[in-house]
């Protein structure tokens, strides 16, 4: 993986990435999400990085300045659980896929990047689907609409890897006919196969330590091969690499917390953990984060016990939460997701938006630089026209790295220009097709205008 | 009032309402004072502060001055909203419980032509959907039997006919309404992709074929409602043999019962309209993602819309972001009829806010209410027993702090058929057994 | 690779193989064969005299004479003078280019693609290849084949290619995600051993799948392989590399036979083919390869515009399937078409001209067509084969012309370009003297629209087009201008 990173940092340095002028964002009210709410509040963006909050920032000569006035800014929503801008997501046909990762297949053309911005989303943790106990890397990926697949990624995010408990890596809803049955069919056996994946990671480190030892005595030892499948468990079991785990029920949640503690991991999140307010106690104690959906319930049977109030009960037992969309719909307005743990359980209306900024960035390690609105940190944020837990706040604006990659207002002069430029390109188009001809054929077929 | 203090009065009150339905206490009568009403009747702003005197099931009085009889219970909703209960105009409830387990799930029968079959035959009251539902301030529904274009599309042709309930009472025969309320129609989809489930994968064929099985399917249905003006025209005429089926169609070729007919596309939607035309029968046209596309000709001919959720995706890929947001304003702005409704169960109670989110873009809050109250009734012709808050009409009512379409706002008090309901359900039981879990020793 | 091609009559009567041929295969065959040899005659040295010769290098010679012996250039000289005692074609008025090469094909391969594990189920009847369980299962890898093992010359498509002007292909194996290495062949032979001029020049991937239900389901399980896979290689390499320097002591290594061949491409010394079709999979498939360590041919390229700069910088040469985007004429004609997919049509025949402006190498090749209509624009690449033996090829690159690209890079791109990706420039793709005699004769500049493809040499072999019914006249007249 060391090549990547070189080469991803040599690609961005020819993404169009420039800061040429400074920003202020004034009038509105600011939800710094951590320090509390400024109203008015102002912000001064420089170099793709928030310069300044506060209730009257520095207005350096020639910045652009945005009239906010009766608007809300709030820190750009952070999504950690997220299939979007990736071309497949789930290897199947393993228990164990840790050697596939979303980050090899990172689409950035996925227009859902660009519907999400709308809805002021700029990072999301794109992980590897469900279908096994351990499942493929994740990668973090910034809402750099326009940029190519390299400059999607959030640099320097801690890499993650995803598991996945109960009815999808067990397969309980079956297989077409005629199709052999993968292990594990049941939790006991996704317990299995993740202690089991341990145990070969542990050797596997191991055999290399073995090496390097006989190595450095100078004994001629033929180098063990690398397995990229078992590469990334070592890193979890060094505590290198984010585990974010699927999981619903309350058994299978210990089970989990408990194989990790056998091999001194910490689950960095639980996901979806539906019943995660069974086991506050023990998440709590484990340490692990905790990042659900605000209210999907009864699609199966281990969604059965999903109350909406979960969010709040376990942030209440002391367990960082977080609301995830896992859709590209949901996506869109997980603000309004966010309101509904003030509704179901009693969350302030800043712990609401935690659950969609900073709680999320810190659960995927990169709390110190996005996820609110302090100086210092990534210029990502949204402005809405109202309260943003409001059902009728719309997203006015979104900055990614302190350059709007969203308006309203350019959204709207964009679909001029693409309907002109579709008319423009259908006319071409099937003037050219009238001209060819169809399936003409033959050495001496031609152009002929 | 205090979220604890509100549980346990929900609590007191589900322990009430049990009592009234059980003891058949048909004299008992429920007085709401000090409330903002929003009776949502034509023309009439709300009441600032005022009553709704409640007996029989039914409003008996409501306006500023209101005097409480001897006897009746008395709910102090000062600083609150009333509002007519909300009604979900498309819906699953209590036809599915746990939707991954085929044996909870009553939604699709085989077969593609069931005009005899009724949703109110399976509705189980005891779901734990129809609670949740009701807490959120869903008082009525329509459930209706089909596909609904939920997860691998398809199910083209005829569902069974659409049963409205209460969402509340000991029988499915308690919650009625109306158990033929109309005739789900699923209209056939002329796509060249369809998603093969055996496979996992999409298939595709040639337009041609596409358009030659969609062309098929069209006639089929109108040979069906031919066959059934047939068979009513032979019944009336003295013809003793039965067929269920065609019977089924007798209201719907009479023109008493509507066609409720889910399409999507411009061209099936334009194909929908063109066949209700020819065929003389009333249409109510679901789901209408790109409805937005033929507002004229569905005001042209009357046909109102209830809108599939707001909160989806745009259909293509060039379409812009919000469309689907700001499809129930366009169309309202045009003068099209809308309503909105789930399509589902389990989340049933986000129907305020699936209208709520059109607000932001376009939809006029008032008309944002009308459409998941005044609008469904009318639409399915119970404005004379629901949908606004005037006197002689069913009491299906909501107590709430504030706007409803606003996710923040809290449902205080639901009254359905008369009585306050319970607000408990399986969630807010849930949500207490666990919350008084002890804490680990520290 | 290169040798000398001995004239037709000869091997006739001296090959073993035809020998055995005749004696096993069915008699009507038999006797097609050895009509067909008896119709060969005709000289088989040759001067094109007085043509305007394009070198293939930038030098355009106007009234030039090309004289070829035994199936080699001997001279390409201003002026008319020709050796005498050889077939001699007047050329004036006519242009005279290196043969086209095609840089990805399936010429010459009929065999179906391989099955896999093949195995004989119960009763005796094929059973499905068993699921793959990961990287170790070497799923679809078929590294140890060769194209050039399972060429026919008897191919009737290398003749279409022919009168289209094309003398020479990149052949690659069907099927796998590695499905071999490509051959790089002349398009005429009696022999599918003659038209072999390098045997091994790429490693061909391709980037299915075969359902979820076996490793890799996946694309991102496809590139979680390779990158095991190269790992392996180099792995493989270096553990043998230690073991026969001396095995004393160590444990043997396992032979593995989908590895040893791609130890060259593991190491960077060998191509390997990989698609790349839009820009994202261009940016993706080279940041692999850098990863991977390999050296990576594109092809595909039909967001070449949009890559073009991204290709110069990393300098990796691009094969772009001329089969360009089109409307899909089974499509629904009222669904909408996404705009990304109308600026892809538009926009992939101007790709060769944006790609010839910054300097990136590439060649053409006709592939099949990528996934269009509705949805989103293909991922596959357009792996040759299938459609890909039609004629379309020139009218597919005076397109690109006609979008601006340069005649003479245009030139390079059939010629020289694949001739030097594939590392066999010393060969073929200019017409300079000792190189295979590959020609193309045309009535006129090969990218005016009417041009027609005269006559083909290949291997010195003159091949006739006749323009009337496009079919081709092998070797049998001969020509009036002879001693």
């Amino acid at each position: 993986m060391r090549h990547t990173k070189l080469f991803l940092a040599a690609v961005l340095l020819g993404a169009p990435l420039t800061f040429s002028q400074d920003t202020v964002i004034r009038g509105g009210t600011v939800l710094t999400v951590t320090g509390g709410t400024l109203s008015p509040g102002e912000v001064l963006i420089r170099d793709g990085k928030i310069a300044e909050v506060g209730t009257s920032v520095t207005v350096p000569d020639g910045a652009e300045v945005i009239d906010a006035t009766g608007m809300f800014v709030m820190p750009g929503i952070v999504d950690a659980h997220s299939h979007i801008a990736a071309e497949s997501i789930n290897e199947g046909s393993v228990a164990v896929s840790s050697m596939t990762g979303t980050g090899d297949v990172v689409d950035p053309y996925d227009v859902n990047i660009y519907r999400e911005l709308a809805g002021g989303v700029t990072t999301s943790n794109i992980l590897h689907g469900s279908a096994n106990p351990i499942g493929g890397l994740n990668v973090v990926i910034k809402h750099r609409w326009g940029a190519d697949a390299a400059g999607l990624v959030l640099e320097g995010a801690p890499p993650g890897i995803k598991f996945a408990l109960g009815e999808n890596p067990k397969r309980s809803r079956g297989m077409p006919a005629g199709v052999e049955r993968r292990y594990p069919a049941t939790r006991m056996g996704v317990q299995d196969v993740i202690r089991q994946a341990f145990i070969e990671a542990e050797a596997y480190r191991q055999e290399f330590a073995d090496y390097e030892a006989a190595q450095a005595r100078g004994e001629r030892v033929l180098p063990p091969r690398r397995d990229m499948k078992l590469e990334p468990l070592v890193e979890v079991l060094e505590g290198t690499r984010l585990v974010h785990a699927h999981c619903y029920r309350q058994d299978e949640i210990l089970q989990l917390l408990r194989v990790a503690e056998e091999f001194g991991v910490r689950i960095a999140t639980l996901q979806h953990v539906l019943e995660g307010y069974k086991v506050a106690n023990e998440i709590a104690a484990h340490g692990a984060g905790a990042s659900t959906f605000s209210d999907w319930w009864a699609y199966k049977v281990e969604a059965y016990d999903a109350i909406p109030h979960n969010a709040a009960l376990m942030t209440e037992r002391g367990i960082l939460v977080s609301i995830n969309s896992d859709s590209a719909e949901e996506a869109r307005h997980l603000n309004q997701e966010a309101a509904k743990t003030v509704k179901w359980g009693g969350m302030s209306e800043e712990e609401a938006l935690k659950m969609i900024t900073i709680n999320p960035a810190i659960q995927l390690g990169i709390g110190d630089r996005i996820g609110s609105l302090e100086a210092g940190k990534d210029a990502d944020l949204a402005i809405f026209d109202r309260h943003p837990l409001s059902t009728y706040a719309v997203n006015q604006m979104t900055f990614v790295d302190g350059e709007m990659l969203f308006s309203r207002e350019r959204d709207q002069a964009m679909r001029e220009t693409m309907a002109a430029e579709r008319a423009e390109l259908e006319e071409k188009l099937s003037e050219a097709d009238a001209e060819r001809g169809p399936g003409r054929r033959g050495p001496r077929e031609g152009v002929r205008r | 009032m205090t979220r604890v203090g509100r549980n346990a009065f929900g609590i007191a009150l589900a322990l009430s309402s049990v009592c009234a339905v059980a003891a058949g206490q048909e004299e008992e009568s429920w007085i709401i004072q000090n409330a903002r009403i929003h009776t949502l009747a034509e023309g009439a702003e709300p009441i600032e502060s005022g009553s709704i005197l409640i007996r029989d099931g039914r409003i008996v009085e409501i306006g500023e001055d209101v005097t409480a009889p001897a006897g009746a219970a008395v709910i102090d909703a000062a600083g609150m909203d009333v509002y007519p209960g909300m009604m979900d105009s498309v819906s699953q409830l209590g036809l599915t419980e746990i939707g991954a387990i085929s044996a909870t799930v009553d939604t699709v029968e085989l077969g593609e032509m069931n005009p005899h079959l009724r949703a109110a035959t399976a509705i189980h009251p005891s779901s734990e959907h129809l609670p949740v539902a009701r807490a959120n301030g869903i008082t009525h529904a329509v459930v209706a039997p089909g596909r609904l274009g939920g997860f691998g599309g398809g199910g083209a042709g005829i569902s069974g006919q659409a049963s409205i309930v209460h969402l509340d009472g000991w029988t499915v025969e308690e919650m009625d309404i109306n158990a033929s309320a109309g005739m789900v129609l699923t209209w056939p989809t002329l796509s060249t992709r369809s998603f093969n489930l055996a496979t996992f994968s999409m298939d595709r064929r040639s337009f041609r074929e596409a358009k030659e099985e969609y062309d098929r399917q069209v006639a089929e249905l109108g040979e069906v409602l031919d066959a059934a003006r047939r068979y009513a025209a032979a019944g009336e005429a003295g013809a003793r043999e039965r067929d269920i089926r065609l019977a089924a169609l007798g209201p719907v070729v009479g023109g008493e019962m509507p066609l409720l007919i889910l399409a999507q596309g411009e061209r099936e939607i334009r194909g929908a309209v063109e066949f209700t035309k020819e065929q003389g029968v009333k249409m109510i046209l679901l789901g209408g993602s790109e409805a937005w596309k033929v507002k004229e000709l569905l005001v042209e001919h009357g046909i109102p819309v209830i809108l599939g959720p707001t909160q989806r995706l745009p259909g293509e890929e060039d379409e812009a972001y919000d469309q689907p947001f700001t499809t129930p304003g366009e169309l309202h702005d045009a003068g099209v009829t809308v309503a909105f409704a789930t399509f589902g169960s389990s989340n049933s109670r986000l129907l305020p806010y699936e209208a709520g989110h059109a607000v932001g873009y376009g939809l006029p809050q008032e008309a944002a209410i009308r459409a998941i109250t005044v609008v469904p009734a009318q639409l399915f012709g119970l404005a004379e027993d629901f949908g606004t808050l005037e006197e002689g009409k069913v009491a299906n009512l909501i107590v709430v702090n504030g706007d409803p379409l606003e996710i923040r706002t809290e449902v205080e008090h639901v009254f359905v058929n008369g009585v306050p309901v319970s607000l408990d359900n399986r969630h807010q039981s849930l949500y207490e057994r666990y919350r008084a879990r002890p804490h680990p020793e520290r | 690779m290169v040798r000398r091609i001995p004239p037709r009559r000869d091997r006739r009567l001296l090959a073993p193989l035809a020998a055995l041929l005749v004696a096993t295969v069915a008699t009507s065959a038999a006797a097609q064969l050895s009509s067909r040899a008896v119709a060969d005659a005709g000289p088989r040295d040759w001067a094109i005299t007085g043509g305007m010769v394009h070198v293939g290098n930038g030098t355009v010679l106007d009234q030039a004479t090309v004289v070829i012996r035994d199936g080699l250039i001997v001279s390409v000289e201003a002026g008319s003078d020709a050796p005498a005692g050889m077939g001699r074609l007047d050329a004036a008025g006519k242009h005279v280019y290196p043969g086209f090469i095609t840089a990805l094909s399936d010429l010459g391969l009929r065999a179906a693609a391989p099955q896999g594990r093949q195995a004989a189920g119960p009763g005796g009847g094929p059973s499905p290849p068993p699921p793959s369980r990961g990287p170790e299962d070497r799923p679809d890898t078929f590294s140890w084949r060769l194209a050039a093992d399972d060429l026919q010359a008897d191919d009737d498509r290398m003749a279409a290619r022919r009168r289209a002007g094309f003398t020479s292909a990149v052949t690659a194996p069907r099927g796998g995600i590695v499905g071999g290495r490509a051959a790089f062949l002349n398009l005429a032979g009696d022999d599918a051993r003659d038209l072999v001029l390098d045997p091994d020049v790429a490693v061909m991937v391709r980037l299915g799948t075969r359902g979820f239900r076996s490793f890799p389901g996946s694309a991102m399980g496809v590139i979680a392989y390779l990158r095991q896979l190269f790992m392996d290689a180099s792995h493989y390499a270096e553990v043998w590399r230690m073991y026969e320097e001396d095995p004393a002591g160590l444990a043997r290594p396992r032979y593995d036979r989908a590895l040893a061949p791609l130890v060259p491409a593991a190491a960077g010394e060998q191509a390997v083919l990989l698609p790349a079709a839009l820009d994202k999979e261009v940016r993706r498939m080279v940041g692999l390869a850098h990863e991977f360590g390999i050296r990576p041919v594109l092809y595909g390229g039909h967001e070449a515009g949009e890559s073009a700069a991204f290709l110069a910088a990393h300098g990796v040469p691009i094969l772009v399937n001329l089969n360009w985007p089109k409307a899909d004429p089974e499509a629904d004609p009222d669904a909408q078409v996404p705009l990304r997919t109308l600026r892809l049509r538009d926009r992939a025949p101007a790709g060769p001209a944006a790609l010839a402006a910054a300097g990136v190498r590439f060649a053409f090749y006709m592939g099949e067509a990528p996934r269009s209509g509705p949805g989103p624009p293909g991922r596959r690449g357009g792996v040759p084969g299938g459609r890909g033996g039609s004629g379309d090829d020139l009218a597919a690159v005076r397109q690109a012309v006609e979008r601006g690209l340069d005649r003479e890079a245009a030139l390079t791109a059939l010629t020289m370009a694949p001739a030097e990706i594939f590392g066999v420039a010393d060969r073929v793709g200019t017409l300079q003297a000792g190189r295979i005699a590959n020609l193309v004769i045309a009535d006129r500049d090969i990218f005016e629209e009417d041009a027609k493809v005269e006559t083909v040499f290949v291997d010195g072999v003159i091949h006739r087009v006749d323009t009337d019914d496009e079919e081709e006249t092998d070797g049998e007249e001969t020509p009036g201008h002879e001693g």
